[in-house]
């Protein structure tokens, strides 16, 4: 076997799944016109699989902070902010977050999956424990692979299986670290955090709440799922993106543990990344200035989600546990859920489809996302879109294996 | 202490229900090559072998296990450090 035999077998994988038809994965976007529509295909689609949740990408303000900063800063920093700096921005934007979180210090990542794996691999390492709740994001797992601790797992959202192997660590407890997330980006759950909280204090452990989905979306001033339940005071460090509510790239780490600072010198996903440019800081901080003073935002999300969830319910879709902003549809199969993916695409609707083994439990779901943009209009579009195709699907007349779902079941 | 052969049987019974018909489980048999497990259904089933073994198993030593007689070794070895 040759170097590159590996990447030729992902070619094959990739035609058997495909079966020669168009690639729902990185699909060509030729121009954005809002926070909720484009055009794909020579068509304008409604947007609802890009996690915008707060609809900021166009607001006026963010792109008014962008262009000024563009202009007084330039384009990029060059470098990490360990070899060429910190700009004002960036350390205006670190207490911006700590105050907003309550917290004492905030630390800023140019990505939303280096701040998972820069935090991860400095707060844990050989001869310590991650322990993960099994459905958690990529970037967590590779965190805990770069930090060299032992990756233990437990069942998604089983307080029972955390407890489970919580006890059997003994004392190593003191040295072990539970990750989970505030809302899970595959079926738009939420994690059981007052009873993971109940346990990481029972055995004297640390705990980390990635709120990427969250933020902005879930509590009374939009900090997330910790926020929520009233259990922030127990959660020692909060992890986060600025690439979804905050409509920008970059994430970021919110903790009341002076050690929190110290991470920066041991964080190699910090200390070798350049540094998030001036723009996007800028941009960023006014969304999340807009965030923190436009609740109506999140009610408009809220009623968006749950006009979706109940509608795709209603027709019959097998949907995830909880009504969130984050709509999966489940399907049987792999060839299902591309063809109901590329059937609302010709209804004009932009979803994500999701597959094994990017799935949890090798499911087969095609996701969408709803945004405070969304006008109850185009909610109504989305659901006219999926009852076409279920209809469609029910009648099994005169319909070919790739273009139309077997009908979900109810 | 369970044996290696007595965990090796309880190992089968998780695994037999991957295996296509006509498959003999024995202690080399691939986990990958033979059974078409890949890394997400591995890990997956380790969830339920940690619970029949009441033992937890790191992903990091996984990395060394091609074939069910290594997951019984690896799980051996586990139950003797607790």
């Amino acid at each position: 076997m040759s170097l590159l035999d590996r990447l030729r077998t992902l070619s094959q994988d990739r035609e058997a799944l495909l079966h020669g038809e168009s690639d729902p994965f990185g699909v060509p976007v030729e121009e954005v016109y809002s926070a909720t529509e484009a055009r794909i295909g020579g068509r304008t689609v409604v947007l609802a699989g890009t996690n915008n949740y707060l609809g900021l990408t166009f607001d006026p303000g963010c792109i008014q902070a962008a262009h000024d900063a563009l202009a007084a800063s330039g384009t990029g920093t060059t470098g990490s902010r360990m070899a060429n700096g910190s700009y004002a921005s960036h350390l205006e934007l670190e207490r911006e977050l700590a105050e907003f979180y309550g917290c004492r210090s905030a630390i800023v990542f140019s990505a939303g999956y280096l701040a998972n794996l820069g935090m991860i691999s400095a707060l844990v390492g050989p001869g310590d424990v991650a322990l993960i709740d099994a459905d958690c994001h990529a970037s967590i797992y590779d965190g805990c692979r770069l930090s060299g601790a032992d990756i233990l797992r437990f069942r998604h959202n089983d307080p029972e299986s955390l407890d489970k192997r919580l006890g059997r660590l003994g004392e190593q407890t003191a040295r072990t670290l539970i990750i989970v997330e505030g809302l899970y980006s595959m079926l738009g759950d939420r994690a059981r955090l007052e009873e993971i909280v109940e346990l990481k204090r029972r055995h004297g452990c640390f705990l980390m709440v990635d709120e990427a989905h969250s933020l902005g979306v879930l509590g009374e001033n939009g900090r997330g799922l910790a926020e929520e339940t009233g259990t922030a005071a127990d959660v020692d460090f909060i992890v986060g993106t600025f690439s979804k509510s905050l409509g920008g790239v970059g994430g970021f780490s919110v903790s009341d543990r002076p050690e929190l600072e110290l991470v920066r010198y041991s964080s190699r996903p910090y200390i070798f990344t350049a540094s998030p440019a001036p723009s996007v800081v800028a941009s960023t901080r006014e969304a999340l200035s807009i965030l923190r003073s436009r609740p109506e935002l999140r009610e408009r999300l809220w009623d968006n989600a749950r006009r979706l969830y109940g509608k795709l319910e209603e027709l019959g879709y097998r949907l995830g546990p909880d009504v969130s902003p984050v709509v999966a549809a489940r399907l049987d199969t792999p060839d299902q859920a591309l063809a109901l993916w590329r059937g609302l695409i010709d209804e004009g609707v932009y979803v994500n489809v999701m597959l094994p083994p990017a799935t949890p439990a090798g499911q087969s779901l095609v996701r969408c996302s709803v945004s405070a943009a969304h006008t109850p209009e185009q909610i109504d579009r989305i659901c006219e879109a999926f009852a076409a195709l279920r209809e469609q699907a029910s009648s099994e007349a005169g319909l070919s294996r790739h273009r139309v779902p077997r009908a979900p079941e109810a | 202490m369970a044996s290696y052969d007595d965990i090796l049987e309880r190992l089968f019974v998780h695994l037999r229900p991957l295996a296509r018909p006509g498959v003999e489980l024995d202690g080399d048999t691939d986990l990958v090559r033979t059974l078409g497990l890949d890394s997400t259904t591995l890990v997956d089933i380790i969830l339920d072998v940690e619970d029949e073994f009441d033992v937890s198993v790191p992903l990091n030593a996984l990395s060394d296990v091609q074939t069910a007689g290594e997951l019984a070794t690896l799980i051996r070895g586990l139950t003797e450090e607790q």
